[in-house]
């Protein structure tokens, strides 16, 4: 036998000399554990593949080195079986069986044995006999541990099938990122989901590769998002939407993921819930309620999810488009019901209330704007420095659910605007370092200047307070301090000045500081910083300190105490910082456990002995010449250190207070925003949102319609020009027309007093009255008043592509436009030469005027272009811009025609007016449901003529439709003026005529 | 308008009627006084500018009272009796007030004729402080007719009757008016306004403010005070959604109300952010200055 061994591994070291020594080594240990009969059939198999099999001999040596290991989980008879799978896979490739091998002794922890050939045919059936395959196959074999550990066989065999159908299809990218994707999903789901996951795969995988790929590509990621119990139902959810709309299922599984991952994971099952009853309602209306549930539960409490849920469904029953804008959080109706649920204060809602609150307490314009993460954290209850350096804007947080209602919430705004404003208001930025303080001996004269060497470097000159600061030697430490101190005094006078607002004040203030970390996690001269404002708040013998910092604390409490007046300037918060500074400074700087944190004082007070009286205990500040002094604080026992002016000349003071350390200012750059203003390069376009009537929701869609304003470009030719020169008769007979205006009519005023003759009427019945002894109205003259034009027009001219349309030219008649050329004339020609001979009437009677065109592509992409602004004055570039105009696109009426409002509404005119030339009705992607609601269209534009007229703006409507008259009559209201020109060619004529009929 | 109703408008201005016999409370704000005393021993015109309720009428009657008191020790009063030394005659303006309205006019009686003279005229003759307060609201044309009266001249052409009234000694003419609020149309022509001296008022630092409050609201310190704040808060809105500040006359009601038992949220409520404004978002604005400073 050992003879037969020996031989064997004579030949396998013809392979390779490591087959050979992994058949050794597992010869010896197999040895002990079966019979030889046995290791010597094992032997042959491998001494088969190694024979048979081309380029085997990595397969052999994984398949020895396998065997003792997984000979722990199998008997005899299963290890020959599954070294025969292995051979069966080597025949095909050799890789197959090497991954086999390798990866068998792992796979058997998690496989039970009597599925082991099953596994081997599952990984062979993959193998297409190209290289593609056999990769796919090593992977899979592999990766299989990883599989087989969450996956039962049935499992896995559905899952290898799908693998397997995206590699049939040649997509074997997606079948190994399957894999890898599995890998990752798995362990985070339940057991029973793992069939769901693969099921949805499989179900993904019949609707379109692309989709299974992005499936593959977020499912990790995605389903990480979902509450954990929560992934098969979320997986379900999505299958069923498979069936219901394919097209959207892979979205659907990837944002309803995301937003669910915005959610706290304890109201996943509620929205899933409400998700899964909303569906069989309407399918958009569950998805875009999937999508908003954060954005909600951001604003309401998830016990008030419930009643907005139910508003939104009922209002879905009435109207589908109506409960899909609700959900969608875009219609009126529902964000209202969203407020009032609501007890967190909106910033939005409350900014011009806050903004006008702060100008009202500072008088001067402090923006509000909303904070982000750039915002400093400080020792201050307020958490962070939310005052600008420039003291021109406070930064708030956007929404604020701190309190359970809303008016405590807008308390918390209102609170931390006056404090923020209280700086402003009471000087803390108006620091000078050569001002005295009320309440202190000034110590900043004495204080050293920064180095002549750091002041040449400085381009700007320092603040006073930035040159303050600089002469400490722990900047950071100072500024923490004098800004405790600032906000102490600051605090301290507005709830003196603000007396309504001081208890609110003081009990947020409180609930701030509870939500600050635990002060026994912090090192103590932070602790300390952070104990002044507790000082501020309670009483001295009610704050916990630990015993070996007390004294510092106790030392600090007279000295803020002097502060707290409200005669203290920032001055005194100045000088107060460098003797709290000197006193932190010493203080320990270590971190006290929890259980040293008591109260400073026991209740007898007995205790209050020299102990505490000697502040400072480090010995060389024993020479330190301690002045009693007695400051407002409670604690009258307590001293203050005062350090003199001697110590620091006699060199007395070891503080670290008076040093002069190069330091680069930090916050500087960031005020230095230069160039953020520059102009940018191209035209700036500007754009604007406008709401939209949804008639069928009977609501606003709230800022639906996207309006891109930019000023026509000027061409060669000018249009005016040359119509005027084509048309001098009509230019003529219209001059004429409007001359009569021009001039403007007299209104002839009776009854008065005096006056420029005598009425005669009112005359005679004087005479009448007097001769009859009554007393006679001596109010007889008359007087003529020039009744002045203040007019304002914006002519709104329809660019869409319907305007290219040629206008028959047979039908020609005279006094008509006169054919320039041989092109056929197209409307929107017509409508040019119109607006051209109009602008020489208003030139004539001076009328402001403003000439606006539009098209549009979508509620996205309205295109609204300036051809002339109302205050602008006429010029040739007027007439080539009207040279420019070219037909494009649909025609979205109503965001034009608000628009333009908006522009009219700007001006102050007696008579507004809005005049909108037209070809057709209007008509525009998605204006309404599909394509070609001409209803939804029709209702958005009427209402977009109510709400100008409702402005006071009298809009006219001109059409060259011929069926005009069927829906005009519809879209104007009836005080609303159209008119239909049914001769397009007629209109340069009728254009200025209906024009002075209008104006009158 | 009937003759009955036009009598009635008359005797609201009759020069007799207006006696300020009591000093009236002033605070001064600065050296208006003095000024005032100075351009009436030179008899030059005075344009009192400044924004409304902040103590321009008050300072004239307060005025007109000094200065009577000053002209009795002087001259003795030519009838004794009650006819004050110095009265002063106040003439609202307004968009109809014409030239015939300040001046004169013939009323008919029965079947005569009977000359009136308009108030300007009354105050020429008898020697009063002629008060036209917010100039620019009338007429232009109506502001031409003053011109002669405050000049070297010192006199009032009286077209209809053809004749002149020469001003006493003792006449002098003040106009007031807002800068803030008239438009730019309304503004007083160059030729008008060069001929008056002009004192500008505004309303009075906190502290003073806060006496005025406490003296005319009859109220305590503690209330005069906060009221002074809370007009210095709301003052700093002006053209931040008010068009006006909050007027001291304003303040003084709302001290009113307070005494009269009404709380004083409720009291600034309806005397100051009611009265300033209509826009709810502005009103909400200012009543949260309102519970910042009062209980």
């Amino acid at each position: 036998m050992k003879m037969e061994f020996a031989e064997l591994e004579k030949e396998l070291e013809h392979f390779s000399k490591k087959v050979a020594e992994h058949f050794r080594a597992s010869t010896k240990l197999l040895k002990k554990r079966l019979p030889p009969e046995e290791v010597s059939q094992w032997a042959e198999v491998g001494m088969d593949m190694a024979r048979n099999c081309y380029k085997s001999w990595d397969a052999v040596s994984e398949y020895f080195k396998a065997t003792p290991q997984v000979l722990d989980h199998l008997d005899f008879a299963k290890l020959i079986s599954w070294a025969d799978s292995g051979r069966k896979l080597c025949q095909d490739d050799a890789s197959l069986a090497t991954a086999y091998f390798k990866s068998s002794p792992q796979t058997l922890s998690y496989l039970p044995t009597e599925n082991l050939t099953e596994w081997a045919k599952l990984g062979q059936s993959l193998y297409q006999g190209d290289w593609k395959s056999t990769a796919l196959a090593v992977k899979f074999f592999s990766d299989s541990p990883k599989l087989i550990r969450w996956l039962s066989l049935d499992e896995l065999k559905q899952f290898t099938r799908l693998v397997n159908s995206l590699a049939r299809q040649q997509h074997y990218d997606m079948a190994n990122e399957l894999i890898d994707s599995a890998k990752g999903v798995l362990p985070g789901i339940a057991a029973e989901d793992r069939k769901q996951f693969i099921a949805l795969g499989t179900a993904i995988a019949n609707i379109g590769s692309k989709d299974i790929w992005a499936y593959i590509k977020c499912c990790p990621q995605a389903l990480s998002q979902v509450s954990s119990g929560l992934r098969g139902r979320f997986l379900t959810l999505t299958e069923q939407m498979i069936k219901l709309k394919p097209e959207d299922a892979t979205d659907f599984f990837a944002d309803g993921a995301e937003a669910l991952g915005k959610v706290k994971h304890e109201l996943h099952a509620e929205v899933l819930q409400r998700f899964e009853e909303l569906m069989k309602k309407s399918l958009p209306a569950a998805i875009e309620f999937l999508k908003s549930s954060p954005v909600v539960l951001r604003r309401i409490n998830s016990k008030d999810l419930g009643e907005w849920f139910e508003a939104g469904v009922r209002i879905l029953g009435r109207n589908e488009d109506e409960g899909i804008a609700y959900f969608q959080l875009k219609s009126d109706r529902g964000e209202a019901i969203l407020d009032q649920l609501a007890p967190g204060a909106d910033l939005a809602s409350f900014k011009e209330i806050l903004h006008r609150y702060c100008k009202a307490l500072t008088g001067k314009d402090v923006e509000i704007v909303p904070e982000d993460e750039t915002l400093e954290e400080t020792i201050s209850w307020t958490q962070a420095e939310r005052l600008s350096p420039e003291g021109t804007i406070v930064y708030l947080p956007s929404h604020v659910k701190r309190y359970p209602t809303k008016e405590e919430n807008f308390a918390w705004l209102k609170v931390i605007v006056t404090q923020q404003a209280g700086h402003l208001e009471f000087g803390s930025q108006e620091f000078t370092f050569d001002k005295p303080s009320q309440f202190f001996d000034d110590m900043r004269p004495h204080l050293p200047e920064p180095s002549k060497e750091e002041e040449e470097e400085e381009e700007e000159p320092l603040t006073d307070l930035e040159r303050f600061f600089r002469s400490f030697q722990d900047i950071k430490l100072a500024k923490a301090i004098f800004n405790v101190v600032e906000d102490a005094r600051i605090d301290h006078i507005l709830k003196q000045e603000y007396k309504g607002l001081s208890d609110t004040y003081q009990q947020i203030q409180r609930d701030e500081l509870k939500l600050r970390r635990p002060l026994h996690l912090l090192r103590f001269r932070e602790a300390l910083v952070w104990l002044l404002i507790d000082l501020t708040l309670e009483k001295l013998e009610d704050i916990l300190v630990p015993e070996e910092g007390a004294p510092f604390f106790k030392s600090a409490a007279p000295i803020l105490g002097k502060v707290l007046s409200t005669k203290a300037t920032v001055e005194d918060s100045a000088e107060a910082t460098i003797r709290l500074y000197s006193i932190v400074n010493k203080a320990p700087n270590l971190i006290f456990p929890p259980e040293a944190w008591q109260v400073t004082e026991t209740a007898t007070g007995e205790k209050k002995t020299k102990k505490t009286v000697t502040p400072v205990p480090e010995p060389s500040i024993e020479n330190l010449e301690v002045k009693g002094e007695e400051g407002p604080s409670e604690d009258r026992e307590t001293r203050e250190v005062e350090i003199t002016l001697k110590d620091v000349a006699d060199g007395k003071i070891p503080l670290g207070l008076i040093y002069t350390v190069y330091y680069e200012p930090e916050e500087m750059e960031a005020t230095d925003a230069e160039g953020w203003d520059a102009p940018p390069t191209e035209e700036p376009e500007q754009v604007y949102y406008y709401d939209e009537w949804d008639y069928a929701a009977g609501a606003y869609r709230p800022n639906w319609c996207t309006i891109k304003e930019r000023t026509l470009e000027e061409s060669a030719e000018d249009f005016v020009q040359k119509t005027n020169k084509e048309n001098p008769l009509l230019v003529e007979q219209i001059k004429s027309q409007f001359q009569v205006l021009e001039l403007g009519h007299l209104k002839k005023i009776k009854k008065l007093p005096d006056g420029e003759g005598l009425d005669l009427d009112d005359a005679i019945q004087a005479i009448v009255d007097r001769k009859s002894g009554a007393t006679p109205d001596e109010k007889i003259y008359w007087r003529k008043q020039k009744v002045e034009r203040d007019v304002c027009v914006a002519l709104l001219l329809d660019m869409s592509a319907s305007t290219a349309e040629p206008v028959d030219m047979s039908e020609l008649k005279l006094g008509a436009v006169l054919p320039p050329g041989m092109m056929p004339k197209r409307i929107i020609d017509v409508a040019k030469e119109s607006i051209s001979l109009l602008i020489g009437a208003l030139e004539t009677i001076g009328d402001k005027y403003g000439i606006y065109g539009f098209s549009s592509y979508g509620r996205e992409h309205i295109n609204f272009s300036i051809i002339k602004e109302i205050d602008e004055s006429f010029s040739p570039k007027v007439g080539k811009r009207i040279d420019q105009i070219s037909p494009l696109h649909a025609t979205r009426m109503g965001p034009a025609i608000r628009h333009a409002t908006a522009k009219l509404e700007a001006k102050d005119a007696k008579n507004r007016i809005l005049f909108l030339i037209s070809d057709g009705r209007p008509r525009d992607l998605e204006y309404g449901k599909g394509h070609a609601d001409k209803e939804y269209a029709m209702h958005d534009t009427k209402m977009a003529f109510t709400e100008a007229a409702r402005k006071g703006i009298a809009p006219f409507c001109l059409t060259v439709d011929k069926e005009g008259h069927d829906y005009m009559r519809d879209m104007m209201s009836s005080d609303m003026g159209y008119e239909v020109v049914d001769d397009i060619k007629l209109l340069p004529e009728r254009l200025p005529q209906l024009y002075r009929r209008l104006s009158i | 308008m009937s003759t009955e109703e036009t009598k009635e408008l008359y005797q609201e201005y009759r020069v007799e009627e207006y006696l300020p016999t009591e000093e009236p409370f002033y605070v001064a704000a600065a050296d208006e006084i003095k000024i005032f005393e100075a351009a009436y021993q030179q008899r030059i015109p005075v344009l009192l500018k400044g924004p409304t309720g902040c103590g321009k009428t008050r300072f004239l009657e307060y005025m007109a009272h000094r200065l009577g008191q000053s002209l009795i020790t002087v001259k003795t009063t030519p009838k004794g009796g009650d006819q004050h030394p110095l009265p002063l005659v106040t003439i609202a303006c307004h968009e109809d007030l014409t030239g015939t309205d300040l001046v004169g006019r013939y009323l008919l009686k029965g079947g005569e004729t009977a000359w009136i003279d308009g108030p300007l005229a009354r105050a020429a003759k008898v020697g009063a402080i002629c008060y036209l307060d917010e100039i620019v609201e009338a007429r232009k044309d109506t502001t031409v007719i003053i011109h002669p009266l405050t000049d070297h001249r010192r006199i009032l052409p009286v077209e209809k009757k053809g004749e002149v009234i020469r001003a006493h000694d003792n006449f002098l003419l003040v106009l007031s008016y807002n800068p803030g609020y008239q438009s730019a149309l309304k503004d007083l022509k160059q030729s008008t306004r060069q001929r008056f001296i002009a004192i500008e008022f505004d309303y009075l630092p906190r502290d003073l403010e806060k006496k005025v409050i406490a003296h005319e609201g009859a109220t305590s310190e503690e209330i005069a005070s906060d009221l002074a704040v809370l007009g210095e808060k709301m003052r700093h809105l002006k053209e931040y959604g008010l068009q006006e500040g909050a007027s001291t006359r304003l303040l003084i009601y709302t001290a009113k109300l307070i005494e009269s038992g009404i709380s004083p949220r409720r009291a600034c409520q309806v005397a100051v952010v009611w009265a300033l404004s209509d826009d709810p978002e502005v009103q909400q604005s200012l009543e949260e200055t309102v519970s910042a400073i009062f209980k």
